[in-house]
C-alpha cells in the first residue's frame, strides 16, 4: 500500500490509519459498517472540511480498485455497496488538495490528460497515468473501438462501448 | 531434538485398562481409579474431515444502474489446499454504480438491561449453578513415527508450571475439537479449553535428510531415545514425565486428564483422525484432477439519503486514530 504518494495524502483503510506523513493530513475518523437488508452495507463516514473522498475496493486486500465515487466536504457521507464475492473489504483515500468537488472530479491527478471522475468512474486509478500493465490509461482502448480514452473522453463517449470512428472523428483541427 | 538425551525418570504413571481398577491417589507412581465413561469426555463433536454446508451466495438487491464498466482481469487466488498450485484465470470485473435501491436498515440491536434487572440476576443465578470453571491446557506434542509423543504441557499458559515427558499415544488423534471434560482423581470435573501445537517426525526420514549434511561434518544423527512404555493395545494408555515439577497436582492433573480421555474417547478420536485423513487426500486427488477457476466479480455502488447509523466524530487529538 502507498501510502506516500503525496504529503498531503493519507490512505484510510478499513482497519488501520495510515500513519503521518511530512505535513500531517487533518484527522479523518474511520469509516462505519453496517450490515443492511439483502447482503448489502452501508458504507458512512464524517467528512472533514476541505477533503477529497476516494472510495477503493478489494476482493483479496492486495489488489485495490477505486469505486466510481469521488465526495468532498464534511458532513455525513453514505454509500451503500454490495458484491457477488464471499470477500470484500473498502477502504477510503481522502486528500487536501482540491478545493471543491467540482475541481476534485474534473482535475487530473496524474497529469494522463484524464480528469480524476473519469477515471474512477472507467475503473482506472487517478493518482497512477498507468494503472494497468496494459499501459497508460490515455491510450487504452478497452472497447476496442479504435478510440483511446482520452479521445473518448475529449468526445464525451463512453470508452466501455464501441463508437463509430468514421462518424464521431469529424473534428477538424485548424 | 537430533540428540535428545533421555533424562533420568521422575515417576511413572500408568493409566491401567478398566479391568485393573484401582484405590485413587493423587501422587505420582499410583494408579488412576477407573473414571466413569460418562464424566470423562468430549462433549462436542470430533471433526471428521465432513465439509460444512457451503456457504450462500451473495445475492444482489434488484438495481437500476445508471453506469456499469465491465473488464476483464487476470487474478491469482491462493490455492484451496497447500501444496496445491494458486487458483489462476481471467475474470470478468462488473461494476455498477447503481440508484438507491431503497433498502431498509435493521434497527439498531437494543441496548442491554443493566446487572441489576431480575431477567439478567435470574439468568445468571441459572448460570452460576451449573458453571464449570474452565482451565486452558496448553500442550506442545511432536509424534514421532506415529507411536510416541513428546509433550511439553502447561496449565492455563503457566511457562512455570511446564512438566514434559513421553507418551505412548499419538497425539494426532487429539485434533477436531476444542474442549474435553475430565474426572479428576479427587473426583471433580475439570472442563479445558485444548490448544495444541504439533508436529509430526519421521524419524526414517530425519535420518535421511541429515545424512547428506552430517556426510562431511563429525556430527551424528541420533535419534530421540524413547522411555519404556507400554504397548498401547496391551497396556492403555501411558505417559513417563521426564522433566518439570512432579509435585504440582495442576500440571500432573493436565497431562493425566489427557490420557485418561483417550482411554475413554480413544476409538472416536482415532475413527475421526482416520477420516480426516481419508477426506483429505480425497479431496486434494479432486482439486488436482478438478483445478477451481476463479469466479466472476460484480460489485454495486450507490449514494445513501443519510447514514444507515450515527456516524464516528472526527478525532482531533490523541493518537491510536
Amino acid at each position: 500500500m502507498n501510502i506516500a504518494l503525496k504529503a498531503a495524502h493519507a490512505l484510510l483503510p478499513l482497519a488501520i490509519l495510515a500513519g503521518p506523513g511530512a505535513a500531517d493530513p487533518a484527522p479523518q475518523s474511520q469509516m462505519n459498517f453496517t450490515a443492511v437488508a439483502a447482503g448489502t452495507w452501508a458504507a458512512d463516514w464524517a467528512g472533514v472540511a476541505g477533503k477529497t473522498y476516494f472510495f477503493q475496493w478489494s476482493n483479496d486486500m492486495v489488489n485495490w480498485y477505486y469505486a466510481p465515487i469521488i465526495d468532498f466536504g464534511e458532513g455525513d457521507h453514505s454509500y451503500g455497496c454490495a458484491s457477488t464475492t464471499p470477500k470484500f473489504f473498502t477502504r477510503l483515500h481522502h486528500t487536501d488538495i482540491y478545493d471543491s468537488l467540482e475541481e476534485a472530479r474534473s482535475a487530473d491527478y496524474d497529469s494522463d490528460g484524464l480528469s480524476n471522475i473519469f477515471e474512477v468512474t472507467y475503473g482506472y486509478n487517478p493518482f497512477q497515468a498507468t494503472s494497468t500493465i496494459d499501459g497508460p490509461d490515455a491510450s487504452l482502448d478497452p472497447d476496442g473501438d479504435g478510440l483511446g480514452n482520452n479521445t473518448e473522453q475529449a468526445l464525451a463517449l463512453d470508452p466501455m462501448h464501441k463508437d463509430n470512428p468514421k462518424v464521431k472523428l469529424q473534428v477538424v483541427a485548424y | 531434538m537430533l540428540n535428545l538425551i533421555p533424562r533420568p525418570l521422575i515417576a511413572v504413571f500408568l493409566c491401567t485398562a478398566a479391568v485393573h481398577a484401582q484405590e485413587a491417589t493423587d501422587t505420582p507412581g499410583a494408579s488412576t481409579a477407573e473414571v466413569p465413561a460418562s464424566e470423562t469426555r468430549i462433549p462436542g463433536p470430533i471433526a471428521d474431515g465432513t465439509p460444512p454446508a457451503p456457504a450462500p451466495m451473495p445475492v444482489l438487491p434488484p438495481f437500476k444502474a445508471t453506469s456499469t464498466v465491465v473488464r476483464r482481469v487476470d487474478v491469482v487466488e491462493p490455492p484451496p489446499m497447500s501444496g496445491l498450485p494458486p487458483v489462476t484465470g481471467t475474470i470478468t470485473q462488473t461494476v455498477h454504480l447503481v440508484e438507491d435501491p431503497g433498502l431498509v436498515v435493521p434497527p439498531p440491536p437494543l441496548p442491554a438491561l443493566p446487572v441489576t434487572d431480575p431477567v439478567v440476576q435470574a439468568r445468571m443465578k441459572a448460570w452460576r449453578e451449573k458453571f464449570v470453571a474452565m482451565r486452558l491446557a496448553f500442550v506442545s506434542a511432536t509424534v514421532y513415527d506415529h507411536s510416541r509423543t513428546f509433550l511439553r504441557c502447561y496449565p492455563n499458559g503457566g511457562a512455570d508450571q511446564e512438566v514434559s515427558g513421553w507418551s505412548n499415544l499419538d497425539f494426532n488423534h487429539f485434533a477436531g475439537f476444542g474442549i474435553y471434560q475430565v474426572e479428576g482423581a479427587d473426583g471433580k470435573i475439570r472442563e479445558y479449553a485444548l490448544l495444541m501445537g504439533i508436529g509430526d517426525a519421521d524419524t526414517k526420514q530425519l535420518r535421511a535428510s541429515t545424512d547428506e549434511w552430517l556426510e562431511n561434518s563429525e556430527n551424528t544423527y541420533t535419534p530421540p531415545v524413547y522411555p519404556e512404555l507400554p504397548d498401547l493395545a496391551t497396556g492403555g494408555p501411558a505417559f513417563v514425565l521426564t522433566d518439570g515439577d512432579t509435585t504440582n497436582k495442576e500440571s500432573v492433573a493436565l497431562i493425566q486428564g489427557l490420557h485418561d480421555l483417550y482411554r475413554v474417547e480413544g476409538a472416536r478420536m482415532a475413527s475421526a483422525y482416520q477420516a480426516r485423513i481419508k477426506a483429505e487426500a480425497e479431496r486434494r486427488a479432486f482439486l488436482l484432477a478438478h483445478p477451481p477457476k476463479p469466479a466472476d466479480v460484480t460489485v454495486l455502488f450507490w449514494e445513501r439519503a443519510q447514514p444507515a447509523r450515527p456516524v464516528r466524530p472526527v478525532l482531533t487529538e490523541g493518537g491510536g486514530r
